[in-house]
Parts: structure tokens; sequence; C-alpha cells
């Protein structure tokens, strides 16, 4: 072989020094005669070498850099489906890519969830400054937690490229739904103006300047679309980028203010001109300044006024564009002076819009303003100044334009719309986030342990489910009791769980060591099948009750039983406590009353409480919530001063409620019920209507069992027909301040 | 006088064992160097081998030229073929998960490979020419993977022009032959 391949090579390099292909072809002939296999070898070696070679005629340095997934700052992972690790977290995909850098969607193994990262780009990431930024304005958005602007959870910046991890939304871009549906309607327009506005307004507060306010930084959240503002701050960092990266201008500053174009200090107020130019897009379907190239653009922003949105859009009321052409007005001094203003505005008009006071024709204050004067003769100065800033921002601003999805992955097939988010008067309408499936049977009863980590469910399988609610797999299953399990109630502390069955065969109440899931006590004479079990808030009383129409109360300390009889007239199907612990609230068939805990002693009320009621107290310790079985309402009872009022007149649910949870604020009450639906209800007191927040569409069948998360970001339902427990992911406004 | 001076003139005057330990003086430094230009590294731009090279040079043995240049050059190619290497082994690790094998040779999808099964496929051939025409290699090294042009190939192996171009036509198309799969069966 080293003679052939020598031969070949000899061959091979003389058959190239021949002049002419026919030349070539007789020095073969008389070379290779006779052997065939060296003639096909130089053949291959002489084709290969009159092609050119992808590989081999650039440097390896060259070529290794071609990857347009320069992914190597991950670290190699076992796991399948995972491109690789970054910290703790498993990257599943790029989710996104831009000039700023790359977004993935990975997943936080510690805290158990999904989440996008957003890597800085290596290019910007060798700059000192650019990584100092990045990190800086990183966090400072994270200090700020607004349900409108997406949340930055961690900033690295450590190993070779610094990244900003945060809330993965699932959704598309306004840019997106822009593209897909050209003009939104008006109370769309509206509905997401107010959002975008509330986010800048909290950003603002914070004296945090978005600088690239725009669709393509718009998040519309699958199902809700709610609006998720991101990248706060972050085109700042993009500023410090090299200048010399030329012609990698991958968006264009259609939405960019005169004084960002002129590459002059910003304020806030530079974000409000970026605001709208998105609602004039909204409103037109395009954005207000167009032009072929970015340079006519920003000369456009600086000089021109868009066509009045009227003309492009005639069903826009005079109001809003009269509002966005103050918002556009060259002068920052001219525009509004704030974000908030410009959210009170849009909700107020949304709200006349939507409670039918007409529209188009609604006069305001800003419609009243004076008329803006266009700018009619171009300062020349001014667009010469903007060209020369687009050089210096090439490598900056506009970089991060395009394809910059923020935590947002594209829609994939499912679209959102038709999916109304919550507005003053609609609630929102929302599909499961989780659907956990384990019990066998209908599910009755579910239970979040104080501390939010365990979900506990029990069902007429006779099982209890302990979900660890990171990764909502079961942790543990309590088996023990001998019928439906239809009552749980965590101790205080979180160690414990009090279980009890309905059935006649299984009257004990059983306490479980939440962490070994072990069951370690059993309370209870035995006699008759229980309802419902609590623990008082100061974990020193346990009450039961259920056939007997007997309130038991257990010394938690010295498992000393008192009884009180007769409490109900057929069965005692809910106890709870007060907030402090003194007193109880017992209902289900006949009279619904308060007791003493210390004396066992009734407590009068200044009224009598309605009757066939189910009540539990508010965490203010003054009111009731009461919810009846068959009738499907609810009412509120004002125990000092003995007002009941019916506050739901309708029936909320057209068959039965089937359970009521409060949240731990008592700001909301979630109900669901026979039909199958979960309603949560805003228990505001400046509200004539307690009106709903969220309708939660899922379950297949009856709906039994209902739980707030204890942070109230939350619920979980049972199904009592599908068999499954569903989680929800409520609105931002129940989440519970810390 | 630098060690890695007194190790090349060592080599210069025939020593192989001084040729031998030069290599991982010329690795060390040149890792280091190449470590921080790929930190730094910006989208179309690419790591310089050659600046690399010659920055090590500077740095190791000092702005002078002498006969013991070869060797030097000699090891920093080895050693930015290593470096490369295992930059491509790092992709293609975080790639396909850690366990795949890449695409045999032979595999016409080599040629339209990634970035770094590519950088492999020429790593695992020239690891095959080197064993048949130590010199072709030594070429291919040189101006593949440390990045010199084929006339500073010339100069750094002490050869003709004519030689070095010839030598690195003959290995380009072997290299790209055997890549293709073509003529393995001529032996």
């Amino acid at each position: 072989m080293p003679a052939n391949a020598n031969a070949a090579k000899a061959v091979f390099l003389a058959a190239l020094e021949q002049e002419t292909p026919a030349d070539r072809a007789a020095y073969l002939d008389q070379a290779c005669a006779g052997d065939d296999v060296l003639r096909r070898r130089v053949e291959a070696m002489l084709r290969a070498h009159s092609r050119p070679d992808s590989v081999l005629d650039r440097p390896a340095a060259e070529r290794l850099a071609d990857d347009p997934d320069a992914l190597d700052f991950l670290e190699p992972s076992a796991k399948s489906g995972s491109v690789g690790r970054l910290g703790h977290y498993e990257v599943l995909e790029v989710a996104g890519r831009g000039g700023m850098g790359i977004v993935l969607r990975a997943f936080d193994e510690k805290l158990h969830r999904v989440v996008a990262i957003k890597v800085l780009a290596p290019l910007l990431a060798g700059s000192a400054a650019a990584r100092q930024r990045f990190v800086r304005e990183a966090r400072a958005a994270a200090a700020v937690a607004h349900e409108h602007v997406v949340g930055i959870y961690a900033v690295e910046d450590v190993g070779p490229v610094p990244y900003l991890v945060m809330q993965f939304v699932e959704g598309r871009t306004l840019q997106a739904k822009l593209d897909g549906t050209g003009p939104l309607p008006l109370p769309e327009t509206l509905r997401i103006g107010v959002q975008v506005a509330e986010g800048l307004a909290a950003a603002h507060k914070h004296g945090l300047i978005h600088r690239d306010i725009k669709p393509a930084n718009i998040l519309l959240e699958n199902g809700v679309e709610r609006v998720k503002i991101t990248d706060f701050g972050l085109a700042r960092a993009a500023d410090d980028a090299s200048l010399t990266q030329s012609g990698v201008v991958a968006g264009t500053p259609e939405y960019m203010s005169p004084e960002q174009a002129e590459g002059k200090q910003v304020d806030t107020k530079s974000d409000l001109f970026s605001l709208g130019s998105v609602l004039y897009a909204m409103c037109a379907g395009r954005p207000p300044f167009r032009a072929e190239s970015a340079v006519a653009v920003l000369r456009r922003v600086c000089d021109d006024t868009p066509r009045p949105l009227r003309e492009v859009n005639p069903a826009i009321p005079a109001w809003l564009e009269g509002l966005v052409a103050k918002l556009q007005a060259k002068k920052p001094s001219d525009r509004f002076a704030s974000a908030a203003e410009v959210a009170t505005e849009l909700s107020r008009q949304l709200a006349k819009l939507q409670s039918g006071a007409g529209s188009s024709e609604a006069v305001s204050a800003v419609a009243q303003s004076p008329p803006l004067r266009p700018a009619r003769r171009p300062d020349k100065r001014l667009w010469v100044a903007a060209a020369l800033a687009l050089v210096v921002v090439v490598g900056g601003t506009w970089l991060i334009a395009k394809n910059w999805p923020g935590g947002s992955r594209p829609a994939d097939g499912g679209d959102p719309d038709g999916q109304p988010a919550p507005t003053p008067t609609q609630p929102v309408v929302l599909k499961p986030s989780r659907t956990l499936m384990r019990h066998s049977a209908a599910l009755r009863i579910l239970a979040f342990s104080p501390d939010g980590a365990v979900l506990a469910s029990g069902g007429i399988d006779k099982h209890i489910f302990l979900w660890d609610t990171q990764t909502w797999q079961v942790r543990s299953t309590l088996d023990g009791h001998a019928g439906p399990v239809v009552g749980l109630a965590f101790s205080p502390d979180g160690t414990h769980l009090a279980s009890v069955s309905t059935t006649p065969d299984d009257c004990l109440i059983r306490i479980w060591n939440v962490a070994t899931g072990r069951q370690v006590d059993e309370l209870g004479d035995g006699k008759s099948g229980m309802l419902d079990v609590a623990y008082s808030p100061d974990g020193k009383t346990l009450a039961c009750g259920g056939w007997d129409s007997q309130l038991h109360l257990f010394d938690v300390a010295t498992k000393n039983e008192r009884v009180i009889p007769k409490v109900t007239t057929r069965h005692l199907r809910t106890v709870s406590f007060s907030p402090d612990s003194r007193r109880i609230a017992t209902g289900g068939s006949g009279p619904t009353r308060l007791w003493d805990v210390a004396t066992h002693e009734e407590i009068s009320t200044p009224v009598r409480l309605p009757e066939d009621m189910c009540p539990i107290f508010l965490p203010s310790g003054n009111e009731l919530a009461c919810w009846t079985f068959p009738k499907g309402r609810i009412t509120l009872c004002d125990l000092p001063s003995g007002q009941v009022r019916t506050f739901w007149r309708a029936h909320i649910h057209p068959q039965a409620i089937e359970g009521l949870a409060v949240s731990r604020d008592g700001r909301f009450l979630a109900s669901v019920g026979n039909e199958g639906l979960a309603r949560v209800w805003s228990t505001d007191e400046q509200r004539d209507d307690r009106r709903e927040v969220a309708t939660c569409i899922g379950h297949e069948g009856a709906c039994y069992g209902v739980a707030f998360t204890p942070d109230g970001t939350r619920l979980a339902t049972g199904g009592h027909d599908d068999h499954t427990i569903r989680i929800w992911d409520l609105p931002e406004i129940c989440r519970v301040a810390p | 006088m630098s060690d890695v001076t007194r190790l090349l003139e060592s080599a210069a005057a025939g020593d192989r064992q001084a040729a031998a330990d030069l290599f991982p003086l010329v690795y060390d430094e040149l890792r280091k160097f190449a470590a921080a230009r790929m930190a730094e590294e910006r989208p179309g731009q690419t790591l310089q081998p050659t600046a690399l090279v010659h920055e090590a040079y500077l740095r190791l043995v000092g702005d002078q030229r002498f006969d013991g240049r070869g060797h030097f050059f000699a090891a920093a190619a080895e050693a930015m073929r290593r470096i490369l290497v295992e930059a491509a082994r790092r992709k293609g690790r975080v790639k396909r998960g850690g366990d795949q094998k890449r695409v045999g040779l032979g595999d016409y999808q080599v040629t339209a490979g990634s970035p770094a099964e590519d950088i492999l496929a020429v790593d695992e051939a020239l690891t095959r020419l080197a064993a048949e025409d130590p010199e072709a290699a030594r070429v291919v090294q040189l101006h593949f993977f440390a990045g010199l042009s084929v006339e500073e190939a010339a100069e750094a192996l002490g050869i003709s022009r004519a030689t070095a171009y010839r030598q690195w036509n003959f290995a380009r198309a072997w290299l790209r032959c055997l890549m293709d799969g073509e003529g393995e069966d001529n032996g």
C-alpha cells in the first residue's frame, strides 16, 4: 500500500503538471497502464483537486467558528433531550436568537421549573463594559415585580458568558400577532395598551427605562393573552457593543423616540413615545414611521408627523388618535406626564367601551388637549445627527430588534385568540396548566400545606396522595382509610396531616407525618363517618364533624376529646376556626352556628345566621363566607354588624356548589360546582358586584374539592368524574402579598 | 534565554528529545492564548491561529529569528491542531448529548456535517495521512490547523514553496478522497 500510495502521489502530482486535459488523459493512459486501481484513485484525487472544498479550503478555526449554534459555553449533559447544561439549568432548546444573544428554554433543576435564559452574545460578552451593563440592567429589571413585566429570576456573571434567567412565557409577541392579523379590534388595542402602560409605569417607578418598547418586546401569554414586557433596559447594554460590527442591523428603529434617534440622553418620556408608536401600530396594523432604510426611518422619526390614525383606520375614535399623537409628540415635555397617566386614561376608556357608554364618541381630556403642532420645517441637523447615531447604534440597540422573542416561544399551532384577558368586568378564562392523574376514582378534597410545598388529595378510591408542588410528582401515598377520604387538614406547622373518611366503617381521624408519609395517630370513638376536619390556627385544637351532627374537639397535645352534641340537625358538613383560634363555625344541615373553643358554649350573633350553610371564616375573623350545597349560592355574613349579604344573586353554579376555598389573604374565593366549573371571585369591598376574576374550564364532569396555594398564584381543583386534579395558574392580582 | 529557546536550539542541533519537550510548553502557552481569544470570539470573527502562534513565539522565544524556528512552528501547529480538535469535541459533545460517535469516514455526509464534525473528520484523516506521508501531513498541520499560508508553512518547514504547494495539493486531494470514502479500496 505505501508503494501504491507513493505511486498515486507521484502520478497525481505529475498529472497536475500537464497543461491541457488531453495531455493529462494521455499521461494517465501511459502512467497507469494496466493498473485500474491506481487510475481510479488518481482520477478521484484529480476530481477532488478541481473542486472547491468547503472544509479544507479554510483554516480549521474559521470553519469551527461557522457554527450558528455556537453553544460551546454549555457544559455537556448526559440527559436525553438536553442540549447541554448551564449552571444548574438543563438547556432544552434554543428558543430564539437575536443580535444580543440567544434565548434558551431550560429547566431549572433546583426549583423544578421551566425558565427562559437569555445569554449575552459573545459579541457583547467580550466587551467588559457591555457585560457590566448587561448585569447591572438585568439586576435593575429584576427589581420590578409586576404582572405585566417578565419576571427576572437570576442574573449570572460567572463563566465565559453572562446570562439572565427569567420567567418562561408561553405565547407569542405582539409583533407576531400584528403580522398575522393586521390592525386589532379597538377593545383589544386598549386592553393591550393598558397593560403595557401599567408595566411601564411599574418600571418607571423604579427609575427603570425600557429603551426598546416595540411589539417584538411585548409578549402575549398564551390562553389569557396577558401582556408581559420583556427586555427592560437591555438595549442599553447593547449600546456598548463594538462599533465595527457593521452590516448586522437586525431590525429597524421604527419604534424609537426622536431623542433616541439623535443619540441624546433619554428618560421615561422616551418609552412613552415608543408606547405611542406601539398603539399606532395596533390601530393601523403597521408602524407609524416606515421607510426603505434605517436611516430614512430615523429621519422620519425625527421630522415627520405620522399619517393621522383616523385616516388609516376610520374606526379609531378621536380621543385615541389624540392620545397617540400626544404620546408621539417630538418634544418629550409635550407628551403625557407618566405611563401611569396613560394607563389610567386607557383603562377608563376601556371601561367606558365595555359598559357600552359609547366608544368613538367618547370625548376625553386628551382629545381636548391642544392639537399638536406638526413639525413643519424639518430640522436638517436632526436627521444628520440621527444618521450618525445609526452608525453608533448599529452594533447596539437594533441588533436586538427582530428575532428577540424574550422568554416567549412562538405559539405552535394553537392560537390563543378568543381567550379574554382579565378586564374590570370580564373574568379571564383559564385552562388548566397541569393535570394530575393518579386517583382511580372521584376526587373529594384537596389541601395545600402551609408552605405550599405539598398538595394533599383525597378521593373515594380511599387513597391520599401527597404531591410535590415543584415536580407535581406523588411523593407519598397514605393508605389506611377504609372509605372515601373527604376531609384533609394540615397542621399549621405543616408537619402533620389529619384526614377523615365518610364511611361508617372508618370513623377514625388519622394523623399522618407529612415527611415520612406514615400514620402516627388515630383519634375518635369511631361511631360514625366524618365529613370535615380542621386544625385551629394555633395548632392546639383539632375539630371534626360528620354524620352524627356532633362537633368533636381534640386537644392536640393530650388527645383529650370534647364532644358538643347536636350542632346541626342532620349532618355537620364544615368546621372552620376563626384566625385567632378562639371561635369555630359549624354548618351543614339546619342552623349555622359559632362556638367558643375554650368554653364550648355557643356564641350568639346579632342576627341568626342563614340555615343550611357551610361557613368558612375569612382571615379578617369578622366575616364568614357561607356556601350552600344544593342551591349554589354564596353568602357573606358580617359578624359584628350581623349584616348578611347574598352577593351572588343568581346561582353561581347552576346545579350545586361542591366546594369553596378562601385565599390566604381573603381577597378571593374559589367555588367549584357540579357542572364542572371552578370560579374565582373577588371579595373586594369596594365593588358592588363581587366580581368574578377567573373562570376555570377543563374538568370533564363535576368538580369537587378546591384549594388555593398559600401564595395565591394557583388553584387546585378535583374532578369527580374525570378523576383528575387540575392546577390553574391564577391572574397575577390573586398573588398574596408576602 | 528562555526554556523554549534553549530547547529550540537543542532541537535545531538535532536533539530529538528537545523537540519532544518543546511541545507541552508551546501547547500550554497556545491554549492559554486560545482560551482567552475564544472567550471574546465574535460572530463573523474567528480565532486567528496564526496570530496566536506568532504571539506565542514572541512570548516564549522573543523577537529573534534562528534556525530552530521551524521546530517551534511544528510544535505550535501540532498544539493548535489539538486545541481545535478539543474545541470541536466539546461542541460535538454538547450537540449530541455526548454519547454518539460522529459519522464515520467514508460517509458522504461528512462534507455536509457540522463544523465540529468536519474538523474531527479532518483530524482523523490527517492521522492516517501522517502514517503514509508525514511531510505532507506537516504541511496540512501548519496550513489547515495553524492557519499559516502555504508559503509560511514552507518557510517553517524549511522546504521550497513549490514543494510546499505540491505537498498541500496532494494532501488536500488525498484527505478529501479519504473523507468521501473514495480510493480506499486500493490496498
